[in-house]
This record gives structure tokens, C-alpha cells and sequence, in this order.
């Protein structure tokens, strides 16, 4: 396996890293087109491109994390580096699909993570979101965190899991927040199972995730062979919900 | 074809880790950790290096007390992902619970270095230096409370009790409590009260209205993937409160559950029903030996659950508890259960059960009962509404029909 960054220019000091790999994914280098591996090196100024049912996750030399969902499109721009690690710019160009990042707080003034679409542009300083763009439009979900959509002269600021806002017409225009359970759903669409695997887990990011101590395996109160432990879940209806006045005649036949 | 062989050929050890992945995620979201162990465990004898797996199977480890496993695993993930930071945070927490507060402190200022403003690392900090870690408690207590309303068409408890009330239609208060303290997923203790009494009409259908008081004990052994338990179970049944002591019952189960595919797992179960009445209740003990085969199924939100069970009782000597339909019989049962969440904190659910049973004086009946219920769930608070309709069809004078609806608020600690 050769390394992406040994086919072109060395340029890059710290590139990104594809931690996993599933299913057909490839990179344009902007002279060719390479089928990435999993711990291939990605560098700036390359677009990575998932196919049918493929999946990708990049871990940006930041510490954040880049999720790309089945047919997307993402051009890794800019990356400015400083030091610490989280004073540095990332930008990157959603071009098609949909993709979750994963953003480790920023340090310093200087310090940003954009995500551009064709209309708008996202900041973030430390959160987690998602952004997707299709024939319709485009759309950003926050995961944990805030984030600030840029559009023109307009910005929005969504703020929490579940916020979305959409752009259609060349309008920016905030909608319901998203429910828990779409929100999980979208995490396993971007990101495949894995994504949702160490999420709720996860103590480190976000302060909304469930703590440990409801997690916790309660143990069922009812027998094994009942169904379902409530009021009514009862193990045999035969046994104990029988009812209706019942009246039994025993004849004894006299004896002699 | 060309397609399906390339494709084949394409497939990578990650590729074919992802219905492992697929399992553990869904055994996570069921808080089965042993099965979500067991599953990651699979996807990383077939891909070693997936990060996904690695991380997952450190935080569990780490949930489940096993803090050196979660070192040794962290350690091998951060060879390969060397700048997941909340990797190193964990990797701090967990030698901080093996009793390393100054390597914690080590990986913390590295974490620190590269991000001087994360808060997780920042708030780890703070307790590494302030204080041991909490040391993970190998019982782990659950206690639950729950009170509810029941409206019942047809109070009844089984048929010689009360012959000659016309009239059971009545209103219950419920009370049902439990204690159960779980030993590091091997070995669980559950004592439970769980009492119906009626609201008016005391004395009509007080001697119908059951009291149950059970103590439980069931082991668990995890091989791989294959779950077994032993369950036993002993339980008093008294009726008007505890005015009236009608029988107890033990009931030793034994069951073996192994996932089927990552979105089925089935469960064999045998087991047996002894019961032994008061001798006004039923002038002899008799035994009923079950066997069930149960698979859950997890299609997406919808959980579903189907139970086939079997049932034989081998009967007492005197013939007039067969009478009363309690012994010498055969029942085949069938259930369905589907839960489905309507939105975050709303589940409905609907049961639908029928079993057919034989008689060995001839007599047979089938009894069909439909429950439907939505649970509202507020942090550790429950809310619950469920109706119920049972149908009993067997001889002219045995049919009947049930309606029940209950309203409850249960509280779970743990």
C-alpha cells in the first residue's frame, strides 16, 4: 500500500488520516483518482469521494473527526498550522452528500473550522454537527454544541442537539428541532454503526449525552417467561385473568 | 455477476466487521453490555485495527469495571489514531481507576498541550488531582416504585373463588415495589411486592384481588456470545391485602440466549411451575413443565418480540382441582410484542397473546388477550396507560370477556 502523500507533492506536514474505510471510496488528487485505504494519509487540497454504500472517516491532525456518509463529495482545503493543536484553520468544501464533523474546541483567535456549501458557509469553535447538500438544498443539524451558518450578509447561530436550518431558494431559514431519536438515526446514516457505537458512552463530548448512571443495566423485575413487565403482562393469561361467574354442579349418585 | 465478484473481492476485514458492529450497537442501545462485549470482541478478531471497535470496546470495558482491559485496548488504538484526543481522556480516566493518578496526569498534559481549553480534559483534571477515583461498587442496586389505577370489567382471580358475584366490575389501586441488587452481572437478588386492591366493593371482590410477594435469585454465565441463566423464583399469593394466604408457588427456569444474525436474538427457555395451595384453596400440589422459544427482533425503531410456549401440568390426585381448570392439562401460547418509540420520551406498545388448552377430561378452551399501552418517560419517572381485553372461549359456562385500563407513575433508581 503506498501512501497517498508519497504520490504527489510533499508539501503537507501533518495530513489527515483515513482511520476507517468501508466499502469503495476514492480520492482526486486533481491529477488522478486513487482508491483510499484505510491509514492512507489524505492531504489538503485532495476530494475525497464515497461511492453506493460506502462510508469514510477522516481524523483531521486537530484531533476532529470527519465523517463522510455513502455519495458524498468533500475537498479538504485549507489547513493552517500552529501551535497548540487547536490553534490552527481548517476549511473544508462540501461539494455533494452529507457529512458529520466532529470538532475539537479551537484555541486563539485565529483559530477556525469552516465548513463551506454552495450557498453558505459554518464556523464552529468546538462542537459537532452535521451538513448535507443535495439536489433540494442544504442542510446543517447540529449534534452537540453551536454553530453559526453564514449566508451573504444573513447568519443564523443553532445552538444544541437536534437544531437545523435549511437553505432553499437562497434562503436561510431555521425548522423544528430535530427529535432525539432522528437525530440518532442520522448519526447512523452518516456514519454507519459505528458512529453510534461509543457515542452515548462517550462522557468526554458534549455535556447533553446520557451519564453513565442511567445506562446502567436494570435488571427485570418479572419472571423470564413473561413478555412484558407491567400491570397487564402477566405470564399465562389462561391462569390469572380468568373471570365470568362460573358454577360448577357436581352430581353424587346416592349410594347403597 | 462481475459486479457481485468484484464486489466480493473489494470487501475488506472492516467491510466484514460491520455486522458485529451492527450487533454491538443494538445490544448497547438494549443495555445488554456482555452481548455488546461479546459482539465487539467478534469484529476485532476479524479486524484488529478497527478503530470503532477499539474505542467502543475500551468505554464499555471501562463502564463495566475492567479499567486494565480498556488501558490495553486504548493503547492499541492510539498507535493507530494517534490524535484522538478523547481517546487520551479516556485512556487518563482508566488509569486513574487503576489507581495511577500521576500517569493519568501525564496523558492529561499531553491532551492538554495540544488543547488548553477542553473541558473534559480540564474537568478530569480537576478530580485526578483532587481526589482517588470513586471505586466502582461490585453490587449495583436498582429499586422501583410504581402505583397505578385499574379499571376492571371482570375481576377475577380463578373461577371457584367468589361463584356467586354477579356483578365484578370494579376499581383497583396498584402498588408495585422492587429491590433488586445486581452482583458484576453474574448474580441478581430481586424481592417484589406487587399488590391489587379494590377501591369499593371491598367485600365482593376483596377475595379476588391478588397480593404477590416474590423473591428472586438468577445467575449468569457469558460464554462468547451464548448467554445462560438460571432463574428461580418463589412467590406467596394472598388475596384481600394479606387477609387470605391461597398458595406458593416456585418456579426454577433455566435459559440460553445466542444472537442469530446482528438483529435477532433468540432464547430457549425450560422451566417448571410447582405449586403448592393452601388446602382450602386447592386440596393438592401439582407441577406445570413449560418450554419457550423466544426471538427478539430489532427492525430499525420497531423492537419486536415473539414467544412460543408450552405448557404441561402433570395434575394433583384430587379430581376437583381439575374441575376448577388449575391441572391436567396441555397449553400451546403464542405472543407478540412490539414496542415502538412514537417520539424521544413516548413508547407504545402492543401485546397480543393466545393460548389453546386441553383438559384431560375433554374440555378445551382458548383464551386470547390484546394489551395496548404508551409509556411517557421523564428522566426516572414513568408514566403508563394501558388497556387491556382478554376473551376466554371454552364451554357455555366457563366464556368470558375482560376489558382492563390502567393509568400508573413508576420511579426507577439506579
Amino acid at each position: 500500500m503506498i501512501p497517498i502523500t508519497l504520490l504527489f507533492a510533499l508539501t503537507v506536514q501533518d495530513p489527515a488520516t483515513a482511520i476507517s474505510v468501508i466499502g469503495q471510496v476514492e480520492v482526486d488528487t486533481g491529477k488522478n483518482m486513487i482508491a483510499l485505504q484505510r491509514f492512507d494519509e489524505v492531504d489538503e487540497g485532495t476530494t475525497i469521494i464515497t461511492h453506493d454504500d460506502s462510508f469514510a472517516t477522516l481524523r483531521l491532525p486537530s484531533g476532529s473527526q470527519l465523517r463522510l456518509a455513502p455519495n458524498t463529495q468533500v475537498r479538504l482545503g485549507t489547513v493552517t498550522l500552529r501551535q497548540p493543536a487547536s490553534n490552527r484553520t481548517t476549511k473544508l468544501k462540501l461539494k455533494v452528500g452529507r457529512i458529520w464533523a466532529g470538532v475539537m474546541g479551537l484555541f486563539g483567535n485565529e483559530a477556525s473550522f469552516e465548513v463551506t456549501t454552495t450557498n453558505a458557509v459554518a464556523g464552529v469553535r468546538g462542537t459537532a454537527f452535521w451538513a448535507a447538500v443535495d439536489g433540494q438544498g442544504e442542510r446543517f443539524v447540529v449534534d452537540h454544541g453551536s454553530l453559526k451558518i453564514g449566508l451573504g450578509d444573513t447568519s443564523l447561530a443553532l445552538d444544541g442537539p437536534g437544531a437545523v436550518a435549511d437553505i432553499t431558494g437562497g434562503q436561510l431559514q431555521p425548522l423544528s428541532r430535530m427529535s432525539r431519536l432522528d437525530v440518532a438515526a442520522l448519526r447512523n446514516l452518516t456514519g454507519g454503526p459505528g458512529a453510534s457505537l461509543h457515542y452515548r458512552f462517550n462522557s468526554n463530548v458534549g455535556r447533553s449525552l446520557t451519564p453513565f448512571a442511567s445506562t446502567r443495566k436494570s435488571p427485570s423485575f418479572a419472571a423470564p417467561d413473561i413478555v412484558k413487565d407491567g400491570p397487564l403482562g402477566v405470564a399465562s393469561v389462561s391462569d390469572q385473568l380468568r373471570g365470568g361467574a362460573d358454577i360448577i354442579v357436581r352430581v353424587i349418585p346416592p349410594t347403597e | 455477476m462481475t459486479f457481485l465478484f468484484l464486489t466480493l473481492a473489494l470487501a475488506t476485514a472492516e467491510d466484514d466487521a460491520l455486522p458485529f458492529l451492527e450487533e454491538a450497537k443494538i445490544a448497547l442501545e438494549q443495555n445488554r453490555l456482555p452481548a455488546a462485549a461479546a459482539a465487539l470482541e467478534d469484529a476485532l478478531a476479524i479486524d484488529s485495527e478497527n478503530i470503532d471497535a477499539l474505542e467502543a470496546s475500551a468505554l464499555v470495558a471501562l463502564h463495566r469495571g475492567q479499567p486494565e482491559q480498556a488501558i490495553a485496548l486504548l493503547e492499541r488504538l492510539l498507535k493507530l489514531d494517534r490524535h484522538n484526543d478523547d481517546a487520551m481522556v479516556t485512556l487518563a480516566r482508566a488509569l486513574w481507576h487503576t489507581g495511577n493518578p500521576e500517569k493519568a496526569q501525564d496523558v492529561l498534559d499531553s491532551v492538554l498541550a495540544r488543547h488548553p481549553s477542553y473541558l473534559a480534559a480540564l474537568e478530569l483534571q480537576r478530580d485526578v488531582r483532587s481526589q482517588p477515583a470513586p471505586k466502582q461498587s461490585s453490587w449495583n442496586p436498582t429499586l422501583r416504585v410504581g402505583m397505578a389505577l385499574v379499571y376492571d370489567s371482570n375481576v377475577s382471580l380463578d373461577p371457584d373463588l367468589v361463584p356467586d358475584v354477579p356483578n365484578r366490575q370494579a376499581t383497583l389501586a396498584n402498588i408495585d415495589a422492587g429491590v433488586a441488587l445486581d452482583y458484576r452481572e453474574a448474580l441478581t437478588v430481586i424481592a417484589r411486592l406487587n399488590s391489587f386492591m379494590p377501591l369499593h366493593k371491598q367485600d365482593e371482590v376483596g377475595d379476588l384481588t391478588p397480593t404477590t410477594l416474590t423473591a428472586g435469585v438468577m445467575g449468569r454465565l457469558n460464554s462468547g456470545r451464548l448467554q445462560t441463566a438460571i432463574d428461580l423464583r418463589y412467590e406467596e399469593l394472598f388475596t384481600n391485602l394479606f387477609d387470605n394466604h391461597l398458595q406458593r408457588t416456585l418456579n426454577p427456569n433455566i435459559w440460553a440466549a445466542y444472537p442469530l444474525g446482528k438483529m435477532n436474538r433468540l432464547r430457549l427457555l425450560v422451566g417448571a411451575d410447582l405449586r403448592l395451595p393452601e388446602e382450602d384453596f386447592a386440596p393438592d400440589s401439582n407441577t406445570t413443565i413449560k418450554g419457550a422459544v423466544r426471538d427478539d427482533i430489532s427492525l430499525d425503531k420497531l423492537s419486536l418480540t415473539l414467544d412460543v410456549t408450552g405448557r404441561y401440568n402433570t395434575g394433583g390426585s384430587d379430581p376437583t382441582d381439575a374441575l376448577n381448570l388449575r391441572s391436567n392439562f396441555k397449553e400451546v401460547g403464542g405472543t407478540i410484542l412490539a414496542q415502538y418509540p412514537l417520539s424521544d420520551n413516548l413508547h407504545g406498545f402492543l401485546l397480543v397473546t393466545a393460548q389453546g388448552r386441553e383438559f384431560e377430561q375433554g374440555l378445551k378452551e382458548s383464551t386470547y388477550n390484546g394489551v395496548l399501552g404508551l409509556t411517557l418517560s421523564l428522566e426516572s419517572i414513568q408514566l403508563f396507560a394501558e388497556y387491556g381485553y382478554a376473551t376466554n372461549l371454552s364451554s357455555k359456562v366457563r366464556s368470558y370477556d375482560r376489558h382492563q385500563a390502567t393509568v400508573g407513575v413508576r420511579a426507577t433508581y439506579n
